[in-house]
């Protein structure tokens, strides 16, 4: 069965120049993002992955090439209509977690839906649902900085899930956390992959989620290496 | 952007490093409040200047012959003063109307003389519009029986006092003959005017009547009115065509003109000391802005967008100018009322010719106060709307990857 594409990329490039000539971070690289997928870009550090997962995630604009989000070609919007899609259509989780400190654990899930302008009683319905699903319920009124690592990221997964985005890009998840709560971290998202079919991408080179991800693809040097043909989904 | 949530990350933002808060709010506090009071001070002090020249000789607004008004020549007086006083008095806005009549006169007293000017007034009727019952220094106010009041510099020349005997000589408006009246000093005056402190001879109507050869004339008639404002609702209507109507702006310019030059200058000292704490704002903004640089990348990534980012900031200190104008508005109050009530002593100063011998009492000029308070608190953050503003031009992964 053919499945909906999320995202794709074609031949996309971001070049930056430098004092030291130009710097082709990510060259020519074709990919799609399917629905429901658990997937992994794997490759060493400098290789590109980051900038080609900002690419995806419109925080960063390619030097050339196309990138279609929900079948919609993002080339030419404005600032604020590309705020939006990051808004309405993609949820971040980053290595540091990035929650917002002078907000509580609720507060930070419920950031992105009071974006959407959704009522306070919906959102924080909605907020106590998804901590449940990371198992941080009763943390609700808590500051990011009372909550241990994988609690903060864990919060940061409630985040990006909370208004149900079509992707969820993953920057390296689980860089800072050591083994056991990162094992427990991929299995928690990989649960909420199975149950609510939620599309993940992961930059990564964590062997434990590129062993769990439904597909991997390897880029080094900016180009797309090779695509695992294990696919899991 | 637009709900409680704005509010609560700004409010909490504002107290992330509660002693620099604190210290930016100081400045807000005491710099409005020392602005509110410095101008309610100097609304008190111009509301007394103003006061001791009306009360002391001008009235709130004068009518004259037009001729007299031009010339000041004491030959174009007025004739039927006494309708015309009775057609004024019937007017609703006006309390008092009180004519008076002038004439150039010598004052002298044993082998001491001084050029005067003699007023005749009606007692009664002065005591509507000016405040000389209540400034006599020695002695008493005029009567009907005769007699003389006098300037206390006057007194101080011609070394007389109270009981003492003076003689006027006053030329005849009509045919130029010379007649001079032995007076008794009832009363002495301190005005704090000097026009009449130093420069005059108040006899009542028919003496100077009698000295200028007039009858049922006056040079001018003097009005206040029953509102208290500056100018009265709408001006009283003349009954004669000849006659000209002046408020005491017209009649004063030079005060009203410094009057309402003040005011400028307090809005401009303003603006000059708002400049300076502004500057203080935008330091702490700009510190504030550098710490929670990554946390703006992250909050655009999430997708807020740059209005809403910027309104997120500016929501800040919007807090910040209100909690500030509050307080201010409060101390700057508080502090005019204390002051209000003891009074501050400038015993020497003189502005404009009239001495501020009394305590000066600053007037809680609400409509001011809150002008200022309302002014700090627009300002504030349209200055933190001209610092964050950069923000705008600003990528996400630009931001993220400058703070990493």
């Amino acid at each position: 069965m053919q499945r909906e594409i999320v995202a794709k990329t074609i031949d996309v490039k971001r070049h930056y120049e430098t004092k030291g000539g130009c710097v082709k971070a990510v060259d020519g690289v074709t990919m799609q993002v399917e629905a429901g997928e658990f997937l992994a870009i794997a490759g060493p550090s400098g290789s590109g992955k980051s900038t080609l997962l900002n690419l995806l995630g419109m925080l960063d604009e390619p030097t050339d090439g196309r990138i279609r989000l929900e079948g919609r070609d993002i080339e030419g919007l404005s600032r604020t209509e590309r705020a939006r899609i990051r808004r309405d259509h993609i949820g971040f989780i980053f290595q540091a977690y990035n929650l917002i400190p002078v907000l509580t654990v609720a507060e930070n899930v419920e950031y992105v839906m009071m974006l959407q302008g959704q009522d306070t009683a919906s959102r924080r319905q909605r907020a106590l649902e998804v901590l449940a699903e990371v198992e941080l319920e009763g943390k609700e009124d808590r500051f990011p900085q009372e909550l241990s690592g994988g609690q903060q990221q864990r919060v940061a997964v409630a985040r990006a899930i909370a208004s149900r985005p079509a992707l969820i890009l993953a920057d390296e998840p689980t860089a800072n956390l050591d083994s056991k709560t990162a094992i427990a971290l991929i299995d928690m998202m990989e649960r909420i992959n199975r149950e609510q079919g939620t599309t993940f991408v992961f930059s990564t080179h964590d062997p434990r989620i590129m062993k769990r991800s439904s597909r991997m693809i390897r880029i080094c040097d900016g180009k797309l290496e090779e695509e695992a043909a294990e696919v899991l989904v | 952007m637009t709900d409680q949530m704005t509010f609560r990350l700004a409010w909490r933002n504002l107290w992330r490093r509660p002693r620099r808060t604190l210290l930016t709010l100081s400045a807000l506090v005491l710099t409005l409040a020392m602005l509110i009071f410095f101008g309610n001070l100097m609304s008190g002090m111009w509301d007394r200047i103003i006061r001791v020249a009306t009360s002391s000789l001008v009235g709130q607004a004068q009518v004259h012959l037009a001729e007299y008004r031009r010339t000041q020549d004491p030959e174009r007086f007025l004739r039927d003063r006494d309708a015309l006083i009775s057609a004024l008095e019937r007017q609703p806005q006006v309390k008092g109307a009180s004519a008076r009549i002038y004439a150039p006169a010598l004052a002298a007293m044993g082998d001491r003389s001084q050029s005067v000017r003699l007023m005749g007034v009606d007692p009664e009727r002065e005591a509507m519009v000016t405040s000389w019952k209540d400034r006599i220094w020695q002695g008493r106010y005029l009567t009907d029986d005769g007699g003389a009041l006098i300037g206390k510099r006057l007194a101080e020349k011609l070394e007389i006092g109270v009981d003492s005997k003076l003689v006027v000589t006053v030329a005849d408006l009509r045919t130029g003959d010379l007649n001079s009246v032995l007076l008794r000093v009832h009363g002495i005056l301190w005005t704090q005017n000097p026009k009449v402190d130093e420069g005059s001879v108040i006899v009542t109507l028919p003496t100077a009547e009698k000295l200028a050869g007039l009858q049922n004339a006056a040079h001018e008639v003097a009005l206040t009115w029953h509102t208290t404002g500056e100018v009265p609702p709408t001006t009283p209507s003349l009954p004669r065509d000849d006659l000209v109507f002046s408020t005491w702006q017209e009649l004063i310019p030079g005060m009203a003109q410094a009057y309402n030059l003040q005011s400028g200058y307090l809005w401009f000292s303003f603006v000059v000391v708002f400049l300076l704490v502004a500057l203080s704002i935008a330091n702490t903004m700009n510190m504030s802005l550098m710490e929670r640089h990554r946390e703006f990348g992250i909050l655009m990534a999430l997708g807020t967008s740059d209005r809403q980012l910027v309104g997120g900031i500016v929501s800040e200190y919007f807090l910040l100018g209100g909690l500030g104008s509050v307080a201010g508005l409060v101390l700057g109050l508080l502090i005019t009322l204390a002051c209000a009530q003891t009074g501050i002593t400038l015993t020497g100063v003189e502005v404009m010719g009239f001495a501020l011998d009394e305590p000066l009492y600053p007037r809680t000029d609400l409509a001011f106060s809150f002008g200022q308070a309302l002014t700090f608190w627009v300002l504030t953050p349209l200055i933190s709307y001209w610092s964050v503003n950069r923000l705008r031009r600003m990528d996400p992964v630009e931001i993220l990857q400058a703070s990493m």
